[in-house]
């Protein structure tokens, strides 16, 4: 503030900003703060992927390596299961290649189903008129405030009865059903003018139709974030899967790298294997995130709108 | 509706009544919520009333079951290991939230201006809220666990020697707090930050030619305008405290660490449910939660409402 004061004195032009400039620190604490901070937020990733061009015996010494000094892609081929690996034997034979497939599917299928599912409910309490349409919704929001360790318990039961333990079902069936989902969809499609579905309908537009053809076009990019926000989901769930799964061949990522996180009596933790397993496992999600952060950032701060 | 007397109205086109589009028209609402509303009645709805039967239960295995009464609810005010997690998880709350809140602000109003680089940071610390809480969990155990992390190197050179943090009581909650502080602040930054833009700039135009400082602009434009924005974000570290599992899970196991200093409401739900296989105590658990996190809530919206300059 005193130096816009004694730029004004000076008769020199204060920026444009220069009301803006209203944090009381100085500009360059400000960015040794920032800097600091970024250092804080970003290490733990260096870490990841330096660790992971490491063989075992570097990353089990003191002092520490910063930089690996062996670099190699071993670790890689070994979690992929191209070349032989002892842990991975120990820990029941499947590969990270084969979790990561397992992920994709749950996450594709799931994220498919949601937008689909959401999409249609949330158009018909957006756009159509239907007795108990208030009722429902705001009973399906009203759940929304129950915590999900309430469900736990009997959905476990539930799906015990449908013999659905060491299936998928469970991580893909309820996953379709997010009330959050059909809330989205039908905040953004209220945004949609009645005039549009009228013209549609007049034009010989069923409800299908104006659905389909007429609305779903519309709200396409609200489709992207709950499909990414939905993706987000599924890849990184780890409850579910750990409560449902106990085959290796079914294992999601997030459960495949707890296991490789448990130790076998004797042998110190595959440390370098975990590192690769991590980067790998969030590397899709980084890749989408940094080129869809729009549509990322929409669906994540979503709730703040309310 | 379609009496054989009425004239053939004339004007815009419109279906035929009572043919099979109209009875289509009328049917298609609740033919399109059908499909999520089955799932969600059976998978989301259901277990809501079902886990409060289950909580009256004692449960043998999947299949039997014996009515207990009130007894698993009694359970809970003798129950140690929830006696301390309840005191850890609000111990970490009250740590957690004020500084989510301050650090996400400042971050927020710090980014909000046209600084240098800041798509640069405002990405960089949103890094972590994309990061899978496994892997957050892995990370931590590992930087603020290991012998073998970089952090034993930095204390080296102030000449302590490290032995791993997570296996040391009194670590133990700092650890969970600066791993909850990393993975959310940047969630809780594009909320403020997005709350920021709502502010019109003349109101800190105003301020400057009344003289205001910074900080004065800070305190009684910024804080106040955000008041609701602070009560959300406040609020959503509120529950996601007593929500918490997937990376104490990682960082201490289900047995909360030594002393079990790191035992939190999500790690004990999830122990007696999975591991002691106590499906009614876990219920009954499950609902003390839900029942605190729901008055805790309305408190918090109650207290920002309360707040308001009038």
């Amino acid at each position: 503030m005193s130096q816009n004061a004694s730029a004004d004195a000076a008769g020199h032009q204060v920026s444009p900003y220069a009301p803006k400039r209203r944090f009381f620190l100085g500009p360059v604490f400000t960015h040794v703060c920032l800097f600091v901070a970024l250092i804080i937020f970003v290490f733990p990733f260096y870490w990841m992927v330096s660790s992971s061009l490491k063989p075992m015996a570097d990353i089990y010494i003191v002092p520490v390596q910063f930089w690996p000094a062996r670099p190699s892609f071993n670790n890689y081929l070994e979690i992929a299961g191209i070349i032989q690996s002892d842990e991975i034997d120990f820990r029941g034979g499947i590969s990270l290649t084969r979790t990561f497939l397992n992920s994709t599917f749950i996450a594709v299928v799931n994220t498919i189903g949601t937008v689909f599912l959401a999409s249609l409910a949330g158009f018909a309490f957006a756009k159509l008129r239907f007795r108990g349409r208030n009722a429902l919704f705001l009973s399906m929001l009203a759940t929304m405030m129950i915590p999900n360790s309430v469900g736990l318990v009997p959905s476990y039961l539930i799906m015990a009865w449908l013999k659905w333990i060491n299936t998928w079902y469970p991580l893909i069936i309820p996953g379709l059903a997010t009330p959050f989902a059909v809330f989205w969809m039908r905040q953004y499609m209220t945004t949609v003018p009645d005039e549009m579905i009228e013209a549609a309908r007049i034009d010989g537009c069923g409800p299908f139709a104006s659905y389909w053809r007429v609305v779903a076009p519309v709200v396409l990019p609200g489709m992207a974030a709950l499909a990414i926000f939905s993706f987000m989901g599924h890849w990184n769930a780890f409850m579910g899967p750990l409560i449902y799964l106990n085959k290796p061949e079914l294992y999601t990522l997030p459960l495949f790298l707890a296991v490789l996180d448990s130790g076998v009596s004797g042998r110190p933790v595959p440390l370098h294997l975990i590192f690769t397993a991590s980067f790998v496992s969030i590397l899709p999600i980084l890749l989408i995130f940094l080129f869809a952060q729009r549509y990322f950032i929409a669906g994540l701060t979503a709730g703040s709108l309310k | 509706m379609g009496v054989a007397t009425t004239p053939p109205t004339v004007g815009p086109v419109s279906p035929p009544k009572r043919s099979s589009y109209f009875i289509w028209e009328k049917t298609a609402p609740y033919v399109f919520i059908s499909p999520f509303f089955i799932l969600f009645g059976v998978f989301g709805a259901f277990p809501i009333f079902f886990a409060v039967w289950i909580s009256f239960q004692d449960w043998k295995s999947v299949r039997s079951s014996e009515y207990v009464g009130f007894k698993n609810y009694a359970r809970l005010f003798t129950d140690d290991n929830f006696h301390i997690a309840l005191s850890n998880t609000i111990i970490l709350g009250i740590l957690v939230v004020p500084l989510m809140v301050i650090i996400s602000l400042s971050l927020a109003n710090v980014l909000n201006r046209p600084i240098r680089g800041r798509v640069i940071y405002r990405t960089a610390y949103f890094l972590p809220v994309v990061t899978s809480l496994v892997v957050v969990g892995i990370l931590f155990d590992f930087f603020l666990g290991s012998v073998y992390s970089p952090l034993g190197l930095v204390l080296q050179v102030f000449g302590i020697e490290y032995k791993g943090l997570t296996n040391q009581a009194v670590f133990v909650k700092p650890a969970i707090l600066v791993m909850i502080l990393w993975r959310w602040v940047g969630y809780n930054m594009m909320i403020m930050l997005a709350g920021l833009q709502s502010i019109p700039n003349e109101l800190y135009e105003a301020a400057r030619i009344d003289g205001a400082s910074g900080m004065q602009a800070f305190l009684n434009i910024t804080v106040p305008l955000m008041r609701r924005v602070i009560a959300f974000a406040a609020i959503l570290s509120t529950i996601g405290m007593f929500n918490i599992f997937e990376e104490a899970y990682m960082l201490v196991g289900t047995s909360g660490g030594p002393d079990r200093a790191g035992l939190l409401m999500g790690l004990i739900i999830y122990r007696q449910a999975f591991v002691s296989f106590k499906f009614g105590y876990a219920s009954a658990l499950a609902y003390a939660n839900a029942v605190i996190i729901i008055a805790l809530s309305f408190l918090q919206i109650f207290a920002s409402e309360r707040a308001a300059p009038d």
